[in-house]
Parts: C-alpha cells; sequence; structure tokens
C-alpha cells in the first residue's frame, strides 16, 4: 500500500487489487481513508467522519445509478473510515481547463451535463471543484462525494452550481466567464429546472459581503 | 516614506504610522453600543478624530510635518463610516500637499502580516464581525477561495451572546465560557466546499438556551464554527498547495480558534502566523503600512479617485507590489 495523496480530509493510498483482497483477481485500487482532525473535540470529529465516509460511498452509487460515471467502490471499512476504490486513470480537470476556451469547451460541456443529471435525480455534489473531477477517454468522471446529500431543494442546488462558479472564477481566472456560460448551456439542456436553478444564484449571491446592489 | 494611516470601515477609528522598516504608533477609538449603527459610528469617528491624530503622533515622537504620504481605509465597509476616514484623509492631504492614497481595508489585513511577521504566501484565515474569508494571492490577485454565504462569525457571536445577555463587547466572555463547557450539543455542521454559513447553527443554538447550561450552549456552538472555518481553510491550503497560514481580524484573538489552526498547520506540516492582536484587529497601521506599500510600487491616486467603495471585493484589485 503506497501514500500517493494527503487531501485535507483523507488519505489516498494505492493498492493491487491482489494485495488487499487476497484473491486471484487483479487491478488497481485506490484507498481512501478519512483522517481524524486533532483540532476538531473527539464527539464532532467521529460524527463527521463517520457519516462522509458512509454519505460519500451512498452518493458515489447512487450518482453511477443516473448515469455519471463514478469511480467503483469495491468495500466499506468502518473501523478506519477508508472507501476501497477503483482506481480512476486520467487527468484533473484543474490541469486540463486551461489556455483558450474553445480547446477545453468539450470537457466543460460535459460537466455541465453530468451535474445536470445529478440535480435532475436530487443528488448534490457539495464540492464542485475542478480537482473532483478525473478526464478519462472522453468522459469526466467526478470523485469525492464526501460533503454531498440528497436533496430537490432549488436553494441546496443552487449552492452546488454557486460553488462551481466560484472554483472557475479563482481557479481558472482567465477564462471562467466563458466556462460559465458553456456550463450554464449544457446544464440548462439537461436539467428541466436548471434556469430556476441558475437564477437562485444571483439570490444567494446577494445574501454574501460587498456584492454591488445596483444602487 | 514615512506613512500615516486611517481605518474607519466599522466600529473602530484608527490612526497608524509607520515607516519602510517598522510600526510607529498606532491608535484606536471604537464606538460601542448594542449592534451597530452606521451614523452614530460615524458620529463617534467623527467627534474623536482629531484626538486620535494628535496622539498617534505624540506616540510616534513626530509632527505632522514628518508624514510624508496619507493612506485610508477607502472600502469595503459602511459607507457613513467610511466618509468620516476619507474626509479626514483629503483634509490632511490637501492642507499638508501631500500625496494620498485610498486602500482596500481586507488586503491591508493579510499586507501587515507580511509586512510584521515576514510571512511570503500566505493563505488567509480573516476572521472579524462582519467578515468572514479565506483568501489567498493567485494570479496576480488577492482571490476569495471561501466565504461566509450569509453573516460573519463575529456578528453570529455577538447575536448569541446578545441571547444568554453578555454585554457587547463579549469576545473575552465567550472564549471563558465556551472553556468551561463539557457537553457536545448536536449543532449543524454547514460547509459547502470552502464556502460556509453560521446562521443556521445560531438558531440551533439559540433552541439550546433553554434547558442547558450556557457554558455547554457556547462550548458546542463555538466549537463547530470553529471546526468549520479551520476545515475550510484547510482545504483552501491544499487547493493552492500553499504551506502558510495567516490569521486575521478580531476573532483572532480567541485562543480556541487559534490553537485549533495550530493544531490543523501541524498536521499538514505547514506554518502559523497571527500578529499582534492591535494591528490584527482593526487599526490604522495596516492602512499605513498598504498604502505605504502601494505608493511604492508606483501607484498613485487623485483626489478624484478617493471616493469610498462600500461593497469594495478584494478580487476587483490588481495587486502590483508582489
Amino acid at each position: 500500500m503506497k501514500l500517493i495523496n494527503q487531501g485535507a480530509e483523507a488519505k489516498i493510498y494505492s493498492c493491487r487489487f491482489e494485495e488487499y483482497f487476497g484473491t486471484d483477481s487483479k487491478g488497481d485500487l485506490i484507498i481512501k481513508e478519512r483522517i481524524s482532525k486533532g483540532y476538531r473535540i473527539r464527539e464532532l470529529d467521529e460524527r463527521i467522519v463517520l457519516q462522509r465516509t458512509l454519505s460519500e460511498a451512498k452518493l458515489l452509487h447512487e450518482a453511477k445509478m443516473a448515469g455519471i460515471p463514478t469511480p467503483v467502490i469495491y468495500f466499506i471499512d468502518k473501523r478506519k473510515h477508508a472507501l476501497v476504490m477503483e482506481k480512476v486513470g486520467g487527468q484533473r480537470v484543474k490541469e486540463e481547463l486551461v489556455g483558450s476556451p474553445k480547446e477545453s469547451m468539450g470537457l466543460i460541456e460535459a460537466v455541465g451535463r453530468s451535474v445536470g443529471l445529478m440535480h435532475g435525480n436530487n443528488i448534490i455534489h457539495g464540492d464542485l471543484t475542478t480537482s473532483n473531477m478525473i478526464h478519462r477517454g472522453d468522459e469526466v468522471v467526478f470523485i469525492d462525494f464526501g460533503l454531498g446529500e440528497f436533496s430537490s431543494e432549488v436553494e441546496k442546488q443552487a449552492v452546488d452550481a454557486h460553488l462551481l462558479k466560484q472554483a472557475l472564477k479563482s481557479t481558472h481566472f482567465d477564462f471562467w466567464e466563458e466556462y460559465w456560460e458553456a456550463f450554464k448551456q449544457t446544464y440548462c439542456r439537461t436539467y428541466r429546472k436548471g434556469r430556476e436553478v441558475l437564477e437562485r444564484i444571483g439570490d444567494i449571491e446577494l445574501r454574501g459581503r460587498y456584492i454591488e446592489r445596483g444602487e | 516614506m514615512i506613512t500615516l494611516g486611517i481605518e474607519s470601515t466599522a466600529h473602530t477609528f484608527g490612526i497608524g504610522i509607520c515607516d519602510k522598516r517598522s510600526i510607529l504608533s498606532n491608535v484606536t477609538d471604537s464606538y460601542s453600543g448594542e449592534g451597530i449603527h452606521p451614523r452614530l459610528a460615524a458620529d463617534h469617528h467623527a467627534r474623536v478624530s482629531s484626538n486620535v491624530v494628535k496622539k498617534a503622533l505624540e506616540d510616534a515622537g513626530l509632527s505632522i510635518d514628518d508624514i510624508e504620504l496619507i493612506s485610508f481605509s477607502q472600502g469595503p465597509g459602511l459607507g457613513p463610516c467610511l466618509r468620516i476616514g476619507a474626509t479626514t484623509a483629503r483634509a490632511l492631504a490637501l492642507s499638508r500637499d501631500l500625496p494620498i492614497m485610498g486602500v482596500n481595508h481586507c488586503i491591508a489585513h493579510i499586507e501587515v502580516g507580511r509586512f510584521l511577521l515576514g510571512v511570503r504566501d500566505p493563505v488567509t484565515l480573516y476572521v472579524s464581525g462582519g467578515n468572514t474569508q479565506i483568501l489567498a494571492f493567485a494570479g496576480g490577485r488577492y482571490r476569495v477561495f471561501g466565504e461566509t454565504l450569509d453573516i460573519g462569525i463575529g456578528n453570529m457571536q455577538d447575536t448569541f451572546a446578545r441571547a444568554i445577555g453578555l454585554e457587547f463587547p463579549c469576545g473575552r466572555q465567550i472564549d471563558q465560557l465556551m472553556s468551561r463547557g463539557t457537553k457536545y450539543l448536536d449543532i449543524p455542521y454547514t460547509i459547502k466546499g470552502m464556502d460556509f454559513s453560521f446562521t443556521g447553527m445560531l438558531t440551533e443554538a439559540i433552541k439550546h438556551i433553554h434547558g442547558n447550561s450556557k457554558e455547554d450552549v457556547t462550548f458546542s456552538l463555538m466549537e463547530t464554527a470553529f471546526s468549520i472555518v479551520v476545515e475550510a481553510t484547510e482545504r483552501a491550503m491544499a487547493h493552492t498547495q500553499k504551506d502558510e497560514l495567516l490569521l486575521a481580524g478580531g476573532n483572532a484573538a480567541s485562543p480556541r480558534l487559534r490553537e485549533m489552526c495550530r493544531l490543523m498547520c501541524d498536521e499538514r506540516g505547514a506554518s502559523m502566523h497571527v500578529p499582534p492582536f492591535d494591528v490584527c484587529r482593526d487599526n490604522g497601521a495596516m492602512i499605513a503600512v498598504l498604502g505605504m506599500t502601494e505608493y511604492d510600487s508606483g501607484k498613485r491616486m487623485e483626489m478624484g479617485e478617493t471616493k469610498v467603495r462600500q461593497k469594495w471585493r478584494t478580487d476587483e484589485e490588481d495587486v502590483k507590489w508582489r
């Protein structure tokens, strides 16, 4: 088992299928082990860590049922707060979404379609940054549903889409407006209530600090 | 370049003086009332302004003739309060024939940390009454990576304090109550990526007041709120791959928040930096430091450009000095 990444909330190990399960099947695995945080009190930490592990497994599965590419889950280790998953090959969209919007249009359109499907199936991802999308072949695989939930509320879906807008603004600042326009197009084409959700984003932004309210 | 900085975005009227090497003086006088009434706070600022200027010059051992640049908080903040600071700045600059520089209040919180503590490229957790933001430098600007979707953490704390009968200012009392609580009550943990919101947990905590001790409710509420901002900050550090944390704003005074930030940084091998409290809270010295830094980078401002900017976001400003 090899530690390949330590994110903010989980350690990611890579491992061979046969090594982990001791069977004849072969393949590469990812083990996502949630880290307990020393800064949080124990009661709060345990609640958060276990709940996110289980809810992530459920959401990954439901997203797949809705037609969104997500990694396969082989096993859930409740004691270690770990998900044992398929290793998704490819590049993060964060690294691929560079250069002129023309070249990256296909990618952001695929993101729009998938997020539209998610919301149409009442799935909130909860952390829609481009670090959590992997470009594999001609599809975009969504990972890290740890902050996600099920909801049909326009409000929650709008916050979810708003996060992506923020991520585009802060990380892909050169062309974020073009990307955001392309996202909105395919999102609305895939999701019946898409227009309503996008309109709500305006209200959410107005609740924040320092937004011009057209005085 | 000896610079006089004027802060007046909200409660606090402050004058600070700095030169290239250090902060020479930093004097504040704050409006206190239940919550904040913008016009009354502005009246307060107008009343105390000349005395605060005098005191700051005295503390620095300087006369007004020694000042070479006037810097002021141009925004964001409350209009009536900002206008007192801007008026003071214009009056000083015009009467002494000095250059003037309007600066962004939030960026000043970051730059004073860089100036004093030698932090290079931090993620900044800025926690105060009105603001709760996670800021970092990327692509020539200070970008907002995470922020509250409703109220600031200090604002939440004040509202809660009033509900349990504490008087303003309540920071220290909240810290004490929190440290004496032992039982964790269920409080909603609302984090959305790197953004968060506080009104839901505030409502829930107020519901818990009946039938629980003040200590336990305060403990549960503040542990939850701090855990959320620290988690969001850690996410921003992982996302931007930066390994320095700068804590800023009035709520940076909380010992428990500092402890949590330190633990988080230790766990990820990052360093954590907190300026002394008098430059963490709203103050004039940070405004002086940023004004001087911008002036040195070649930026100039005409009198006609000194109108206050109440809703000025940090990411609207091109950073020329880095």
